[in-house]
């Protein structure tokens, strides 16, 4: 599984299910039974890539809401995504034909 | 509703019995559950004795004590009974030759009713609840943590216990829980029966082959149900870290109300995971958690308890 970067293009998985508790999105990836918190600006960036979105432009979009400088926002959202990835949250998205990257 | 005492419209069923918000109709007596004082037209289960298949035809590959079928759950539980528990509505029961009686109805009561409770979209939490100032509070916790002794004491102490081991928790039409009466008895070890001054020798074994025992409710638990307010875990504390209840929220929330489903095995196979987790949203919306880690054996039992019970009532 090579590593996400600034171009990759993510969505949330299939089968996960997600619930708003405290404020925070709690999601459950329901084949592994698995459940995951995510924080206020975690849950901002699941709220982003319900529709497939390049990774850039999540940043993006957080620099503009949050006082946060451009290379500690890259490094926190990978950080973030790979993780959720590996925990099968979310995908890279292949767009149409295109043969993976 | 019908009157029990005119007989029903479907012969067969000599009795009927009320439990878990459900009306329970079975061919032979379930003297564990509560006599129905009215059957309802509406929540019947009924209880057969009579042979099931060997297998589910077009079962989903599960194990060998569990095969899930479209609609209905075969549970195999080694020699005791095969329950066929079809579409949340009725268990058909097919001991094994010369099981002993009381632990069919073990795994009726139990596993088999955990089955159909997850059939009909309940949810059945391994925990007691007892009823305070018109709502239930809950305790849950792992095997042996304490639940059952715990149920002793607050009954001792003079509060209504609606259920021990399996708690019912049903959802009203705004999504609001609500914990139902269970089986009115407690099940406790012969040494937690004992110190709290029952003879086991008096009482009716819980388990054949087991020093567990069955101890009647002081008195008939309320109809209910209750709202559920509250839900404690206990965990066995640390002698290296202060014991203090905590109040658990979002992801951990959910993973304890997951790990206190009674039967959790069965949401997979059952392709429930989805509506167990819309289940454990809507508990809490309304029910607090807590974790409550304590100090454990009979010589600092009363302390904990009275530290749960000062808890509970601080609102």
């Amino acid at each position: 599984m090579t590593g996400l970067t600034m171009v990759s293009i993510v969505t949330r998985s299939q089968g996960i299910v997600e619930a708003e508790a405290d404020g925070e999105v709690v999601a459950l990836n329901i084949d592994k039974g698995t459940c995951y918190g995510l924080n206020k600006v975690g849950s901002r960036i699941w709220s982003l890539i319900g529709e497939p979105k390049r990774i850039g432009d999540v940043c993006t979009t957080l620099i503009s809401e949050y006082e946060v400088d451009g290379a500690t926002c890259e490094r926190q959202v990978l950080e973030l995504l790979d993780e959720l990835r590996a925990e099968g949250m979310i995908v890279l998205h292949e767009e149409p034909g295109e043969s993976g990257r | 509703m019908v009157n029990v005492m005119h007989g029903t419209p479907h012969d067969g069923f000599a009795y009927a019995y009320s439990c878990f918000g459900l009306c329970i109709r079975s061919a032979v007596a379930l003297p564990e559950i509560p006599v129905a004082q009215a059957l309802s037209d509406e929540f019947v289960i009924d209880i057969r004795f009579g042979p099931v298949p060997d297998a589910l035809p077009l079962a989903r590959e599960t194990n060998r004590s569990l095969q899930i079928g479209d609609g209905e759950v075969l549970l195999t539980v080694k020699d005791t009974a095969r329950y066929l528990v079809r579409e949340g509505r009725e268990i058909v029961v097919d001991p094994i030759a010369k099981s002993s009686e009381r632990n069919v109805r073990l795994f009726l009561l139990g596993s088999a009713f955990g089955i159909l409770c997850h059939q009909r979209g309940l949810l059945p939490l391994h925990a007691n609840a007892i009823v305070l100032d018109g709502a239930a509070v809950a305790f849950g916790g792992h095997s042996g943590a304490g639940k059952s002794t715990l149920a002793a004491w607050f009954q001792r102490a003079g509060y209504e216990v609606l259920c021990d081991d399996v708690c019912v928790v049903s959802f009203d039409e705004k999504g609001r829980p609500l914990a139902w009466p269970g089986l009115p008895r407690l099940k406790l070890w012969g040494d937690a029966a004992a110190s709290f001054g029952f003879d086991s020798r008096a009482l009716e074994p819980a388990v054949d082959g087991f020093d567990k025992y069955h101890v009647p409710f002081a008195r008939v638990a309320a109809r209910g149900p209750f709202p559920l307010r509250r839900l404690y875990i206990l965990e066995t504390g640390s002698v290296d870290t202060a014991n203090d209840i905590a109040r658990l929220y979002g992801a951990t929330a959910f993973e304890a109300i997951m790990a206190q489903t009674y039967r959790n095995e069965y949401l997979a196979p059952m392709n429930l995971r989805k509506g167990h987790f819309e289940l454990a949203n809507a508990l809490l919306k309304n029910t607090k958690v807590y974790r409550a880690p304590r100090d454990w054996g009979y010589e600092v039992f009363a302390r904990e308890a009275e530290k749960l019970e000062r808890h509970m009532r601080e609102g």
